[in-house]
Parts: structure tokens; sequence; C-alpha cells
């Protein structure tokens, strides 16, 4: 178990356009951090610097206060699952795990162990003379992550490791590599650019956004409390509108919107009456229908899609959009008109406008 | 069955009985005989033939191997100056002919040659490399010097198409430089390695120029052809044919089944996403390594650059350049009795085997690639055979299929005009080229522009010779340039058919020149130039159509 840590890493490749700008974080001892956002943000870079594929421009990486920065990939005892799993297809199962237990020298029934170890760890065990070509997509990425694990690795990294996988079969992975790193109190670093398995898995995450670091936090705190437009969004399906600070009262803030004037919490920065702010309400936090209260207005019903369990609705009120999810969707007819209503400890306020 | 193709069909079944399966049968039926295989292997000095054959064929391997993989994982990992002009000078061997390079290598190691002469000057005596088993060596490492491209293009393409993160994969679990290749890299790039190293194999164990010219008689392709003039008295050459032809035919059989037995294919397909960033060799590192491949490349030439200086030399003996410098000898080859009639020659007889090439060659594809039926895979297995069976095979099974069957004799008259026995001998190994040229050709062009010609009305005649012939052409032309060029420098099936004078192809008048006493030699020499001038622009132009992917012919 260990501590990471980068210290202002940075890193640009030939044509001159940098891929990742001065970033710094810490992954501390045993948790599940997650590296997370679109494709080119720099994520799966910055995997391949601390798997030490690639050497930072600038910058420094700590293992538990060593310096790694230059440290060749095969000293730095830090598995990592790829991402097309990169199993060797000349080896069986066994030989495929028991690698990196051979480079350490671990031979004899020690090595057997540690493999069978790792092999129980993702229900494998049974296939340890097959060869990867006659296992199932599912099946190779659990060996991925046994010859991972297997040499008790001092981190645990995961490129996009469920990418080529089947929706349900991705589900159970998730639950399972959680499990595992949780089970061996393995530190490990995960990529992906699906937010539901940041959100569903992680301890903590990043969010990268063109070789910037956007935010760091919790799963919860990154959905309720984006820093940015960038993270509200890239987190899930946001509402975003401009609002004006009219007035603030006990605790609550009296805002402008194009939906009317509306009450909102008071948000954690310092705000000013005129201050120009972003709203976010997040679809499944408007209500519809007969409601009353605080925050309500008329919209109209532009067109709505049926998902089976809910119904998203795309509603206009006054010039501005506005989208809204329901469990259990009644049926609504397109073109009437309808009350909404957003109660005010669900707009949260950003502080860019 | 659709008309046309099974025009196609039977002309190939045809040519291929005519051809392979009929001069193979005269071979084997009298060759196998076990009385004879006894009596060949009872002799002492046919018993050494084949183990001295044996022993270059390993010997020669081994020094393929050695010369090929280290630029070719250089090649692979590294970026440094002048890295594709390297590359492109790494297969310039393949177009020096060995057996006119033995010529140059002679001058160069002889008793009184290059080298002797330098230790002479270091008051070192002189040196008697060719004597013992210097010769042995001598036509090791010249065949070795022309053969490497082989493996080295086998193993760069292998080496590209093995998924980085393979290696990427060890090394994270903590393996170094030389566990990475000898545990990951080398066995995945396996297939690469067998298939380079079983052309190799089988190439040079049925070799007849190089040994021929060094003098180095005591092996079985040189013991067949000084038999072959006494073939009525001594049936031997045929029971040396035998075993010459089972073992490259096991071989390739072998190499057959082990790469499609292989199982390594998932590393080759999957692509990383980042792919490898070669490493950029910097300063005294870079050169080093461009080094690596200009000293394979000038040693690969050195024998052929002695060779052009020879022929360019008025004198040459026990100094260290040429004594003088002439003109005289391309004149003098020019214009001796059987130079030019054995360019018309050679001229014919390549001609002739393009067309018959192209007639085979196109059906043949098509009838792989497009007109896919149960006989596709006896048409592929035909198609292949001849690069299993070598040209010393062929040629000795066409004698032989004249002697069985006199109206064969009568139809062919090998001794008086060999021409179309030649041009079909230099047709049928090069047709393995050709079809794979045409093949790559053909699954590169959309079925769909066919069937477009189709739906609008056109025959498959048509189909064929409006829409997809055009679209093919660029392949077809390089296959055909392919043959051109190398029907015109091919040796064994050369020496073997053309018995008189008067048909004597480019390459059976230079080894006649050489053993002329005298002049001979230097005539030789400038005609040896000559010929190489003329491949080297056939095959330039085929590089030039083809571009970097010429290496895709020598492949299994």
């Amino acid at each position: 178990m260990i501590k990471v840590e980068l210290k202002g890493v940075g890193k640009t490749y030939t044509a001159g356009v940098p891929v990742l700008k001065d970033i710094s974080l810490t992954v501390q001892p045993g948790e599940l951090f997650f590296l997370l956002g679109p494709s080119g943000c720099g994520k799966t870079t910055l995997l391949r610097l601390l798997a030490g594929f690639l050497q930072p421009d600038s910058g420094t990486i700590e293992f538990d206060g060593q310096d790694v920065t230059r440290l060749a990939p095969e000293k730095r005892d830090a598995g990592l699952v790829f991402q097309n799993y990169a199993l060797w297809p000349h080896m069986t199962v066994f030989e495929n795990v028991a690698f990196g237990l051979e480079s350490r020298k671990i031979r004899g029934e020690m090595r057997e162990k540690q493999v069978m170890e790792a092999l129980d760890q993702v229900k494998m065990a049974d296939y340890r003379e097959r060869k990867p070509a006659s296992l199932s997509g599912g099946q190779q990425q659990r060996v991925a992550l046994a010859r991972a694990i297997a040499f008790k690795p001092r981190l645990l990294l995961l490129d996009e490791p469920l990418s080529n996988l089947d929706a349900k079969l991705r589900d159970t992975m998730r639950s399972e590599i959680r499990r595992i790193c949780k089970s061996t109190g393995l530190t490990a670093v995960y990529v992906t650019h699906d937010r539901r398995e940041a959100l569903s898995m992680g301890d903590r995450i990043a969010v990268l956004h063109q070789g910037c670091l956007e935010q760091i936090g919790s799963p919860e705190m990154l959905y309720r409390a984006p820093a940015t437009r960038f993270v509200a969004e890239f987190m899930g399906s946001a509402n975003l509108f401009p609002v004006t600070v009219t007035a603030l009262v006990n605790g609550s803030c009296k805002l402008d919107t194009p939906f009317g004037e509306m009450m909102a919490g008071k948000p954690s920065f310092a705000t000013h009456p005129g201050d120009r702010l972003t709203a976010l309400v997040r679809p499944e936090t408007v209500r519809l229908g007969s409601v009353g209260g605080v925050n309500c207005f008329q919209a109209r019903l532009e067109q709505g899609a049926f998902l089976g369990e809910a119904g998203i609705w795309e509603l206009t009120a006054g010039d501005c959009r506005l989208t809204a999810h329901e469990l259990c969707p009644p049926r609504r007819e397109a073109g009437g008109m309808i009350q909404v209503a957003i109660e005010p400890e669900q707009i949260y306020l950003l502080e860019a406008p | 069955m659709k008309p046309l193709r099974l025009i196609f069909m039977v002309w190939l079944w045809l040519f291929f009985v005519m051809f392979m399966a009929v001069p193979l049968y005269a071979v084997l039926s009298r060759g196998l005989s076990p009385a004879l295989i006894v009596e060949a292997l009872a002799s002492p000095l046919y018993r050494e033939g084949l183990l001295n054959a044996f022993k270059i064929a390993l010997v020669t391997t081994g020094l393929v191997f050695l010369i090929a993989l280290p630029p070719a994982l250089l090649f692979d990992r590294f970026e440094f100056p002048g890295k594709s002009l390297v590359n492109g000078l790494m297969m310039i061997p393949m177009i020096l002919p060995p057996f006119v390079g033995a010529l140059g290598f002679q001058q160069i190691f002889g008793h009184y040659g290059v080298v002797n002469t330098l230790l002479g000057a270091l008051s070192v005596g002189p040196v008697d490399w060719l004597g013992g088993d210097g010769r042995f060596y001598a036509v090791c490492v010249i065949e070795a010097l022309h053969l490497y491209p082989i493996l080295y293009l086998n193993v760069v393409t292998a080496l590209a198409n093995v998924d980085p993160s393979m290696e990427e994969a060890a090394r994270n679990l903590g393996a170094g430089r030389w566990r990475r290749l000898s545990r990951v890299t080398l066995p995945l790039i396996r297939p690469g390695l067998f298939a380079g190293g079983s052309l190799v194999l089988i190439w040079s164990f049925t070799e007849l120029g190089t040994p021929l010219m060094l003098g180095y008689n005591r092996v079985t392709t040189v013991q067949i052809f000084n038999g072959i003039t006494e073939l009525d008295g001594n049936p031997m050459p045929y029971a040396l044919v035998a075993l010459l032809l089972l073992f490259s035919g096991g071989l390739y059989a072998a190499s057959r089944w082990f790469l499609k037995g292989g199982g390594t294919d998932g590393a080759m397909l999957m692509k990383g996403a980042g792919g490898r960033a070669a490493k950029f060799l910097t300063g005294l590192r870079g050169w080093l390594a461009a080094g690596v491949f200009g000293l394979i490349t000038l040693a690969a030439g050195l024998p052929h650059l002695a060779l052009v200086a020879m022929a360019f030399s008025a004198d040459w003996y026990g100094t260290v350049l040429p004594s003088g410098w002439t003109l005289m000898h391309f004149q003098g080859a020019l214009s001796h009795e059987i130079v030019v009639p054995s360019i018309l020659n050679s001229l014919k007889y390549s001609s002739l085997a393009m067309l018959i090439c192209v007639a085979t060659g196109i059906p043949a594809a098509l009838l792989l690639v497009r007109w896919k039926s149960r006989w596709t895979p006896v048409f592929d297995l035909m198609i292949m055979v001849p690069l299993a069976v070598p040209g010393i095979v062929i040629a000795f099974g066409y004698l032989g299929m004249c002697a069985r069957y006199p109206w064969l004799n009568t139809l062919f008259d090998p001794v008086n005009n060999p021409t179309l026995l030649l041009a079909a001998a230099y047709a049928i190994r090069r047709l393995p080229y050709l079809v794979r040229a045409v093949c790559a050709g053909l699954e590169q062009t959309p079925v769909v522009l066919e069937e477009a010609a189709r739906n609008l009305g056109a025959s498959r005649l048509t189909v064929l010779r409006r829409i997809t012939i055009p679209l093919i052409a660029a392949n077809v032309v390089v296959g055909v340039l392919f043959v051109f060029g190398f029907s015109m420098l091919e040796v064994s099936d050369s020496l073997i058919l053309a018995q008189k004078a008067a048909t004597y192809p480019i390459t059976k008048a230079i080894f006649e020149l050489s053993q002329v006493l005298g002049q001979g030699t230097f005539l030789a020499c400038a005609f040896g130039v000559w010929a190489m001038l003329f491949l080297a622009c056939t095959l330039g132009a085929a590089a030039i159509l083809l571009g970097r992917k010429l290496g895709s012919l020598f492949r299994f």
C-alpha cells in the first residue's frame, strides 16, 4: 500500500501540443482512484507516466516519497491491466500470471501458491492450462487482472479495463474489480471515460479535460458540487442556465433566472447581489405536474422519450430549455403546458457565468 | 459450372501436370528406387556431397540469422539518421546474383588477391583462404550475404505486427531487455523467423551456381550438374535429385504446418491504442546503428564491387587495386561469340516465361480469391508447390521426362532448342510470387466494382477485361517485372537445360566465359556487370511501382 504523488507533471509530445499541463495530485494508500475524462484528455498518458512507459517533461512522480520519475518501467512494481489485456498468446494462463513472479526470481512452491491465489481471486483457477485465445473476453480480462496482482505490486494500474466487454459483463466486473482492490488493499489508479464506472467504483475521481485537472473529489461531490461547467456536464446530464443574484436572505439566495425569480441555497463561495453566476439543476430533480411551493413556473412540454423505467422530457419556458427526468412516468401529451417546480436545495450555483 | 472458370481450371491443371507433376514423377519413379538410393548413400563421394549440402544449408542459415536479426531489431526499435536509406540498401544483395559475386570473392580472397596483398604489406605471409575448408565457408558466406534480406524482411514485418503492449506488459511485470526479447518478442515472431529461415535453408541447400563458380565440387547439386552429361550410363543423379526434393518438400510442408498451428495470431492482429514510438538515437549511437546497416550492405556488396573493378581492370594480380584500368573487357564481352546470342536467348526465354506466368497466374489468382470453390485449396497448394521444389530439381525433371517419354523429347527437343522448357522452368518457379502479387491486388479491389458491371449486363469475360484487370494492372506489372528480372539471371535451370552454346542464356554464358583461361574471367566479370545493371533496372521499376510492399513477395 503506497501513496502516489504527482507534482507539477507536464508532458508534451513532439508535435508541440501539451498533453498534460502541470498536474499535481495525491493518491492515498489503499485508495481506488479514478482518472476520468473524454478521449484525448490525457488520462492514458498520465497512466503511462505512472507505469513508466513515458517520462514527463516537467514535474516529479513519487511512490511513498521515493522519486520514480526516471525509474524504468520494469523496476516500478506497478501492475498494469492493459486495455486490450495484452495476454501473451504463446503462454498458458498460468505462465502469463507467473511471468511477474519469474521476473522477480520467485520460484517453486512459492510461485505456484501466489499464481493460484491470484487466479482464485479472479475465479479463473480452473483455466490455468488454457491458452488466452481459447478464453472469452471477460475471462481474458480476469486473467489480465490476475497477472497484474499476482506479483503483489505496490500499485495497480487499470487502463479502461472494461471497455472491450459487453454491457452486462461490465456490470459484474465493476463490483469484482472493486472487491479485489479492496480485499488486497492495493492502491489503484483506474483510467476510464465512463462516468458510471467512476461514480460506482471510485473512492475519489480526478476529472481531466484537455490536459488539465478540472476537479478531484468523491463521486458524490463531483456529481452534486462540480467545480466547473465541464465537470457538471461530464458527470451527468445537466440543466445549466445563467442567473443573477438579486438578494441574500437568511442563508439563501434570491435569483433572477430565465424561468422567473427563484430561491436557492447559499453557495460555498462569497456572493453579492448583482453577481452573475451559473445555476446547475440535475434533470432528475425537476418535478413535473401539479406541485406547489417555491420555484414554480409554467413550461411547455416539447417532446418526450420513453425509456421504460424513466421518461425524459424536453421543456421550454420563455426562450430557455429545460430537461426533466421522471421515474415511473405518467402519460403526458407533448404540446401542452405543465407546472414545473425545482426545490431550492437542488439548485447548485457555479461561480463562472 | 461457369464456362470461363472451367476453362481456367482445366488450363491450370494441364500446365501443372505437364510442367510439374510429370517431371517430378519422371525423377521420382527412377530416383526413388531403393536400390539406387542405397547405392547413392553407400558411395562415399555422394554421401559426402549430401553431408556438405546439409552443412552448407545449416551454416548459411545460421549466418543469415546472425546477419539479419540485429538490424531487424534495430529497425523496429529505433529511429536514427538515414534509417529509410540504409534499410533500402539492405535489400541490394537480393539483386546481386551470388554466382557472379563468387568471381569477385575469389579476387578478394584468392592466393594473389586483395587480402593477401594487404597482409603481405604487413609482412604476414599469404593465407590460403580458399584452401582446405576455406572454399566451404566461402560458399556459405556468399550465400548468406545473398539470402539474409529474406529473413530480414520477414522479421521486420513480424516485429511490426506484434502489438507493442505485448512487450510493455512484460516490462510492466519486471522483465529486463533480454528477458523481454527471449520470452515474449522472439516467441511471438517465431512464425516469421521460421518462414524466413526455412526459405533460406531450402534455398542454400539446393544452390548450384555459387559452389559451381567457386569450384566447390563435393556437394550434391554440383555432382548432379556434372552427372548430367553421362546420365545414360550413370543414373545416380536421379537418386540425388529425389533426395533433394524429399528434403526440401518435407521442410516446406513442416513450415506450412507450423505456421498454421502457430496460434500466435492473437498478438498480431490486435493493435494497441498508442502504438510504439520508436526511440530516437542521436549522436554517436545513431550513427552506430546506421553503421550496422552500412557494414552489412558493404560486406554483401564487396564481392560485386570487386567484380565491377575486375571488369574495368587491365590487370589485377598481387595488388590491392587493379594495376590499370580499361574498357576493353566490356567491348570484349560484347564481341565474344557466345555473348550477344546469349542476351538474345535470355530475352527470348524470359519474355516467354513472362507470358506463361501471366497466362497462368491471373487465372490462378482469380480462382484463389474471386471464384472460390472446393478446389481452391488444391490450387493454392499447386501454386505454392514450386516454392518447395528447387530449380535444379525442376530442370533435371524436364530432362528426365524427355528421356523417359520419347514423344515428349520430340515435342520439346531439349538438346537443340530448350526454349519452351527453359521458359516453363523460369515461369513455374516464379509463379508463386506473381500469383501473390495479383492476389494482393484482387483482395484490395472491392468485389462490388465487378458486381456493378455485371448488374449492368456485362459478361464475366467482359468484367474481367474491362474492370478487374485494369484495376489490378499495377500488381500484374510488378509481378511480371519480377518474373522477367529474375528469369534473366536464373542460374540452376539455365545451367542444366541449355546444353548447346547456341542456346545458352546469359548466366550459362557467364559461367562458360569464366572457365576460359586467360582473359575469360575478366570478360565474364564485364558481362556480369552488364547483367546486374539489367536486373537492377527491372527491379528498380518494380520497387517504384510496388513501393514498400516489395518485401511481401518474399514471405510464405
